[in-house]
């Protein structure tokens, strides 16, 4: 496949998603009870009691009878559907000072993710978009659907505008409640839009994960000169001397990324960001090693 | 107030405004780049729109500065200095412009060749060049000097016209000397009271012979000097070899058979040559060419000897090889030689030229190359009237008995006419032979007689002429001299005895008729008569007399004068004047002159050389005779060892124009505005760099960064031993991205560790102290320091990492913290203390190991200064380099892991809100979440 070789699968081998778990344990800062009514608990097995464990969950009739703590654990709906939503506007093609695109990046990032979910157990779907959802893939819980993903992607060829929040407003109707929402893109563009788009879908009790690919010289803006900026994806042009800029549009840089991360962690959304100069593989790790942790 | 010395780079003005021109052409080539989104470059451009336009612009002003200083510098500004002291006015004088004069020396000294053209050219260009740089406000006057002013000082009419005057100028044949022309510059500029600048540049070869007019060779002196007035020359730097010949004469003795000789001294200046040539040149040939030496000063008189020449005119002129200065290498001469005297010999008698008698002793004494310089003749007596007496200069008469009166008429006419007659009374005379003759001798002869009793010696007479230079008389014995016979002899009136016996009777007369001299020897010069002839007085008594008699006192007339003299010719009376001559002088001008009262008088030699007189109409044919005009070598012309102390300014030729203009206005400024231009460029360089001020500001406050004073960030502090002080050393990355990503503080994201020892202990508020085995004791030092830092405000955090209960590191906890603190003790926390509510409500501690389930503290001055866990919270942090945990919690697993990150995080948040959570302004809310239950 193109965007997961075999070391890449060495490396996710690794990796083992626990997010699930999360939603069975309810660790998260701000989540109320609450949401627990409702939710449609199937018993799923048992296993032993360690201490920290709810003690709402020990199972008395085990304990009746075999005299050892045992605590119920119980399964969600059948299967955890997870949607890969890829950002495949012109911007995602923009190669500045990393190793290839971020279109690519967001591809390898985007087929090991799906990796994780399928070899988890769950069942994964892609959709592209740019100005609206182009490519959609169906979640399926096979790694057959690896293959299918990886052609979509490779056949993906990323331009036009963004328009995240309209699309992802479209695509809000097609996915069902309480799936998990793998967002990757480069959330370049009205910062306001996205974020109310994010929080929609989280509104929703999805659970969302935001992959944002950047190129370095995104952050950086290490250009010299006097430079005329073309936008990829709308041609608009800009014209400015760099060097009287860069330190201002790194400070925006430095404020949109933290209003991101900071309206993000408020709502429980895993936010990583990825630079196509740095390793994806460790990068990962360590996203979803934060991601653990909440 | 300026000048400009270089004003044609003014033009290069427009290159200052470069920087602006290019940063818009470069604005408008910009290089186009493809970039994914320009929301955030947007952004960016309009927050920083202000400040970086206003640097930019700043920045372009300073480029441009820099660049036209740079030009200006190149321009060479000279500021206008305003005389202080006496002329206050001194920069409104030269607002108005400057009043120049000129003063260009032609002498014969600036033909000096240097550098490949003759000092006057360099002069002229000198003159020249300053004429241009002179602006339309100044006036200038131009005049050429050598010993005098040649011509009027008055102001041209521009620039133009004073070019052209002074490139009408030629160089001259007088000498130097400064005084009278400087005095009439002065002169000329006092007429005016103007309040103008006043220049006098002397455009001269700086030599001593100028001031030689000066007394003492001052110029103070100077009848009219004005110290106001700038005076200004030119500096040469040009060695001063010169070597001319400073004089010619003729030599006093001629050289062998009566040729004229030349004598001449050289005089050399500078360095002397040891060979140097000098060549004899008459007429137009060279005669005679030899090498001598030159000695530093006036040589010897070396003697140059003339070859016979054809007729009596001899010119030509003698030359030194050229050197630097060629116009004191000739010296010309001119001179009438007369030629030898012709004289005739008449006689009466054949048997007059044998031996013994008068013939044969005159004709050894005149004929010859040996002899007397005469041209001797010989002839009878019956002859004489078929001669032409007028070739000949002396007649002598000797052995005649009597006279044919034709002979005797020609003699007479002769002698009328100038001639120079000698009657020897001879053997066979008697009172008849010379009556014809009556009327020209000096005496009458009368009888022969004789001396009884002996011989009569020769004596001197009162008339003899002395011979002074030549001999005197004594030298000679006359009284050796006898004279057997003489005749008797009658003095008339009006002649001299020159010669006279014992008895006082004349023997040797002299007397004049008409415009000749006429001798009378009353005896003979027969050796029978007289011992005369075989004596040595002979020679000099015959020569004395023939001379005296052929008129020619000089053997030469010579005819040299200086440059300026004018050439005088008179006639004498037996010479026939002509009515008109012609005077061709040495550049080939021709000049007709009338003759007026037999004298002409020429007075425009102005050049040194030959120049030819010609009769043109009339006139004997003389010919053309030649006069010699040269140089004025009186003075020293031709040394030009310049004035030791210059009393004027020197301008260096290759710097004119800015030495002129310094010293008429004052100062360049040109080194201060390559200064600011520099000084504007650095700034520029610190100013485009991006962090210019901020770099800036740093260098300059580099000893005050401190460590600890990062303002608004956490730093993850832990304290270094000597030991296993990091047992789990890249935990701290996961706890600040933990912190990071949960809470809304910021932190540094090096970890800092510090010695107890360490001065910037006190600059960290918050530290961890980790370890597995027991760090070494503490020494006095150091537990004071801990305990000053726990007192005065600093946290810590104790975590045990060996995860067994009373490990030695739990022992050494509580022994230090029992010296460090001996008023506090460590004690548990209590559930509702505030470090388990400060971020997440925390139940239990969690961590690798659950050793306790409690944390300990220590309080101090009312807040806890001390954390001591015990359950390895940071080893439940530790992963492995792929991500994974590293360690298994035990026994809680995930969730006690859980629980120990949150607890370490509620930890940090203590540290830095202290009892934040626990004041009452969130009581509610932290009791609605506790009432919720979280574990």
């Amino acid at each position: 496949m193109r965007y997961l070789d075999s070391v890449g699968l060495a490396k996710l081998k690794n990796i083992r998603l626990r997010l699930r778990r999360h939603l069975v344990e309810g660790h998260i800062t701000g989540r109320h009870r609450s949401l627990r009514k409702g939710f449609s608990q199937e018993f799923a097995q048992h296993r032993s009691y360690v201490l920290g464990d709810e003690l709402k969950r020990l199972d008395w009739k085990v304990y009746a009878r075999k005299d050892r703590f045992y605590v119920k654990e119980f399964q969600e709906e059948k299967s955890l559907k997870t949607y890969l939503l890829t950002d495949a506007s012109g911007s995602m093609s923009y190669r500045g000072g990393g190793k290839e695109p971020k279109w690519e990046t967001a591809c390898r990032l985007t087929m090991a993710m799906a990796y994780l979910v399928l070899s988890g157990g769950d069942a994964a779907g892609l959709a592209t978009f740019d100005t609206e959802p182009r490519a959609f893939l169906a979640p399926r819980q096979s790694l057959a659907q690896l293959r299918l993903m990886d052609e979509q992607l490779s056949r993906t060829r990323p331009g036009g505008e963004t328009d995240l929040g309209g699309v992802l407003r479209r695509v809000v109707g097609r996915i069902p409640r309480r799936s998990m929402i793998v967002l990757v893109s480069d959330l370049l563009g009205d910062a306001r839009r996205i974020l109310d788009t994010v929080k929609a879908f989280h509104a929703r009790r999805h659970r969302i994960l935001v992959l944002q690919v950047l190129d370095p010289v995104e952050r950086d803006l290490d250009l010299d000169g006097p430079v005329l900026f073309e936008g990829m994806e709308d041609r608009s042009q800009l014209r400015c001397e760099v060097g009287l800029l860069r330190r201002s549009y790194r400070e925006a840089f430095e404020l949109q990324q933290r209003l991101y991360q900071a309206s993000f962690s408020g709502r429980g959304i895993h936010f990583g960001t990825f630079y196509t100069d740095a390793p994806w593989g460790q990068a990962l790790t360590r996203f979803l090693a934060l991601a653990d942790m909440r | 107030m300026f000048s400009f010395l270089n004003p044609s780079w003014l033009w290069a003005l427009p290159i200052a405004a470069a920087p602006v021109v290019l940063h818009l052409i470069f604005l408008s080539r910009a290089r186009r780049v493809l970039f994914s989104d320009l929301t955030l470059l947007r952004a960016a451009y309009a927050r920083a729109l202000p400040s970086t336009r206003v640097r930019q612009w700043l920045l372009l002003l300073l480029r441009t500065l820099a660049l036209g200083c740079l030009v200006l510098a190149f321009s060479r500004p000279v500021l206008h200095r305003s005389r202080s002291g006496t002329e206050p006015e001194g920069g409104v004088r030269s607002e108005q412009g400057l009043d120049v004069v000129l003063l260009v020396d032609d002498s014969w000294s600036m033909g000096a060749v240097v550098r490949g053209k003759p000092r006057f050219d360099w002069a002229c260009a000198a003159g020249r060049e300053l004429i241009t740089g002179l602006r339309p406000a100044d006036r200038v006057a131009v005049a050429a000097f050598s010993d005098r002013l040649e011509g009027v000082l008055a102001w041209t009419g521009g620039r133009g016209p004073a070019s052209e005057t002074l490139s009408r100028f030629r160089l001259g044949s007088r000498v130097s000397d400064v005084s009278g022309p400087l005095a009439a510059a002065y002169a000329f500029l006092s007429r005016e009271k103007s309040a103008r600048k006043r220049i006098v540049v002397l455009l001269s070869d700086n030599a001593r012979h100028l001031m030689r007019g000066l007394p003492e060779e001052d110029l103070r002196r100077l009848p009219g000097y004005d110290p106001e007035v700038t005076l200004l020359g030119l500096a040469w730097e040009d060695p001063v070899d010169n070597a001319g010949i400073a004089e010619l004469s003729l030599a006093e003795e001629p050289g062998p058979g009566g040729t004229p000789v030349l004598a001449a001294r050289v005089s050399t200046v500078g360095s002397g040559r040891p060979d140097w040539q000098v060549s004899l040149w008459m007429g137009d040939k060279r005669v005679d060419s030899r090498s001598i030496e030159l000695a530093p000063g006036l040589g010897p008189p070396r003697l140059y000897p003339l070859p016979p020449s054809a007729g009596p005119e001899i010119w030509g002129r003698l030359g030194l090889r050229s050197d630097r200065l060629a116009a004191d290498d000739d010296f010309y001469y001119a001179m009438r030689v007369h030629p030898k005297p012709r004289v005739l010999l008449a006689y009466g008698s054949p048997s007059y030229l044998e031996a013994g008698r008068g013939g044969y002793s005159f004709k050894k004494l005149l004929e010859g190359a040996r002899g007397l310089p005469y041209v001797f003749d010989m002839t009878e007596l019956g002859r004489v009237e078929s001669l032409r007496l007028e070739d000949f200069d002396v007649i002598v008469l000797d052995e005649c008995r009597t006279l044919p009166a034709p002979a005797a008429e020609a003699i007479k006419r002769y002698v009328l006419r100038g001639g120079g007659l000698w009657v020897i009374a001879g053997t066979r005379a008697g009172p008849e032979t010379f009556r014809p003759l009556q009327d020209l001798l000096p005496a009458s002869v009368g009888e022969m007689g004789s001396y009884h009793g002996g011989a009569s010696p020769l004596i001197p007479g009162p008339g003899l002429p002395p011979q002074e230079g030549r001999f005197s008389w004594d030298e000679f014995e006359l009284r050796n001299v006898s004279l057997g016979r003489r005749y008797d002899v009658e003095l008339r009136p009006g002649s001299q005895v020159w010669f006279r016996d014992a008895l006082g009777a004349p023997l040797l007369s002299c007397g004049t008729f008409g415009h000749g001299r006429v001798l009378l020897w009353a005896s003979a010069v027969d050796v029978a008569w007289t011992n005369l002839a075989l004596k040595p007085v002979f020679t000099a008594w015959a020569d004395v007399a023939l001379r005296h008699l052929s008129g020619t006192s000089d053997r030469a007339q010579w005819r040299t004068l200086e440059v300026g003299e004018p050439i005088v010719r008179r006639w004498a009376p037996g010479e026939q004047a002509p009515a008109r001559v012609q005077v061709r002088a040495p550049g080939g001008r021709s000049t007709v002159l009338l003759v007026e009262n037999r004298e002409i008088s020429f007075p425009d030699t102005r050049e040194p050389g030959l120049y030819f007189l010609a009769p043109l109409a009339g006139g004997e044919a003389a010919g053309v005779e030649a006069y010699a005009v040269n140089l004025d070598r009186a003075g020293p012309e031709g040394d030009w060892t310049p004035v030791k102390k210059l009393p004027w300014a020197a301008l260096r030729p290759e710097a004119l124009r800015e030495d002129f203009l310094r010293s008429v206005y004052g100062r360049e400024v040109r080194t201060l505005l390559l200064g600011l231009a520099a000084l504007l460029l650095v700034l520029e360089t610190l100013l485009s760099r991006p962090r210019a001020l901020g770099m800036l500001i740093l260098a300059l406050s580099l000893p005050s960064v401190c460590l600890g004073q990062d303002g608004d960030k956490f730093a993850w502090s832990q304290v270094r031993y000597t030991g296993a002080w990091d047992p789990y050393p890249g935990v701290y990355k996961d706890v600040l991205d933990f912190v990071t990503s949960v809470t809304s503080v910021l932190v540094l994201p090096e970890r800092r560790d510090v010695a107890l020892s360490d001065p910037r202990l006190f600059s960290v508020p918050f530290l961890v102290l980790g370890g597995k085995q027991a760090p070494p004791d503490l020494s006095e030092v150091e537990l004071g320091r801990l305990r000053d830092y726990l007192s005065s405000g600093g946290f810590l955090w104790i975590d045990d990492a060996s995860g067994t209960a009373s490990s030695p590191f739990d022992k050494w906890v509580r022994r230090t913290l029992a010296l460090a603190l001996p008023d506090s003790d460590l004690k548990p926390l209590p559930p509702d203390h505030v470090v388990f509510k400060t971020f997440f409500l925390m139940r239990k501690p969690g961590g690798r190991v659950l050793v306790s389930g409690a944390v300990e503290g220590i309080d101090w001055g009312g807040k806890t200064v001390v954390v001591y866990t015990r359950n390895d919270l940071l080893g439940a942090w530790a992963k492995d380099p792929l991500g994974r945990d590293l360690y298994d919690c035990l026994p809680g697993g995930e969730a006690q892991r859980m629980q120990a990150r949150k607890m370490t995080l509620n930890i940090v948040m203590f540290a830095l809100t202290g009892t934040y959570k626990a004041d009452a302004v969130h009581q509610p809310y932290i009791l609605e979440k506790m009432r919720m239950g979280q574990p």
